[in-house]
């Protein structure tokens, strides 16, 4: 009877050690996550509209995380330079308001105000960044976020797989119609999700947000 | 997974009944090097791996039996191409970022065995198994994980090795199995080389 009981020990033993010894060597690096979406009927606009802003997605309540626009820099010129290369400087506009950041003079395209009139352009991009530090999701695809003016918690977040919640720190590109105007009933057509960029590290926070910028632009080739 | 457990504790009993009779059974530790498919799927080595293996002699030369066993492979890979998925509406997306690659096979077979005559108490052997191979396969990029998993018709042939050594038919078994399992469900071919190292009974 010892023999047996020794044979079973012997081999729970081995699967309890098993089951416990998948490595842990995750760096925070190892989470960060490019995820790029485009329509089934995904055309390539010619010419751009960049809102000049970081739209911050936060809940009403305290539960979100502190944010000073420290990377809208970093969001916002990366965006643009990734435009330009795409569509040329001529084809890319920034849309300025009174209460955005100051595009500073030396942009190489066309700085449109609110009063200006605005010329011919296909679809904007608005960058935005979530600060809720738990959003659950519950729809299934697809359905794109009325963002940033009704920020949808509820809304789809790519992959469908087992993904429950947008995670803090994830910077939103969204491409979507009606260029010149903010209407939550907008279409999205492309849509880039660049997660896990807030650290408390600036400089290594600035890096990760230029390098998945730069991939979302990279790996969806279809933009141009 | 309670299954696996419970299969598996139905075939050491098996081995523990059969043990009192002209029988043979080992306990192994297994290093799986994938091939194949799998071999793309994950490339590394692993070195985590069980199984178990009864026998009954027919005659002194053959011996039928069953076989459980258990690889749990890994792979970290960085830089990879983006992943593509299809949303049901025909929107397509695209995920990148550092891939978590995870396999476990589980080999659940009916083995049949012939020794070579050696004249000496080591006992060389050949052998085929048949039966089913569950496999669990996921990738994990970020917080985003792709889970599949399948059972597959599987056989495996098998050379190998009992030397005894103290009393009671203890011995040391070494062993060397190709798995293959067909493609099943999501999942691609299954395709893996194994060297066994373990305890062997013989009575």
């Amino acid at each position: 009877m010892k023999k047996i009981m020794f044979k079973y020990f012997m081999l729970f033993t081995v699967m309890a050690l098993m089951t416990s010894c998948y490595p842990g060597d995750v760096s925070t690096e190892d989470l960060d996550t490019v995820t790029t979406l485009r329509t089934k009927d995904f055309q390539k606009p010619g010419k751009v509209v960049i809102w000049w802003g970081v739209h911050q997605i936060k809940g009403d309540d305290d539960d979100n995380i502190p944010y000073k626009g420290e990377l809208d820099d970093e969001i916002l010129n990366t965006t643009l330079d990734n435009l330009v290369a795409l569509y040329g400087q001529d084809n890319v506009y920034i849309m300025s308001g009174d209460d955005t950041p100051d595009p500073a003079p030396n942009k190489p395209v066309r700085v449109i105000t609110p009063n200006d009139v605005k010329p011919s352009a296909d679809v904007k991009i608005v960058p935005a960044i979530v600060l809720r530090k738990k959003i659950t999701i519950g729809y299934y695809p697809p359905y794109y976020p009325w963002y940033p003016w009704y920020p949808c918690w509820d809304c789809w977040y790519p992959p469908y797989y087992d993904v429950s919640s947008y995670d803090v720190g994830t910077v939103i590109l969204g491409m979507v119609n009606n260029p010149w105007e903010l209407d939550k009933e907008d279409d999205g057509e492309w849509l880039a999700f660049i997660r896990g960029l807030i650290s408390s590290n600036h400089s290594f926070n600035g890096s990760r947000t230029v390098d998945g910028i730069n991939k979302a632009f990279d790996q969806s080739p279809y933009l141009k | 997974m309670k299954k696996i457990y419970i299969t598996a504790l139905l075939l050491i009993g098996m081995m523990i009944s059969a043990n009192a009779q002209h029988s043979y059974w080992s306990i192994n530790w297994d290093i799986a090097q994938p091939m194949g498919d799998a071999g793309d799927f994950i490339g590394k080595t692993s070195f985590r791996g069980i199984s178990a293996d009864g026998r009954y002699f027919v005659d002194n030369k053959l011996s039928v039996g069953g076989f459980f066993g258990w690889n749990t492979l890994y792979d970290k890979l960085e830089n990879q191409p983006p992943y593509e998925f299809q949303g049901e509406d025909g929107s397509i997306g695209h995920i990148s970022g550092t891939q978590f690659r995870y396999l476990n096979v589980f080999p659940v077979l009916v083995t049949a065995h012939y020794y070579v005559e050696t004249g000496g108490k080591i006992k060389p052997y050949a052998g085929m198994g048949i039966g089913t191979v569950y496999s669990e396969q996921r990738v994990d990029v970020g917080l985003s994980s792709i889970y599949s998993d399948s059972w597959a018709f599987g056989v495996q042939p098998e050379v190998g090795v009992y030397i005894p050594f103290g009393y009671n038919g203890t011995g040391i078994n070494l062993a060397v199995r190709y798995l293959y399992g067909t493609s099943a469900g999501d999942l691609n071919q299954l395709s893996m080389l194994n060297f066994a190292i373990g305890f062997g009974f013989m009575n």
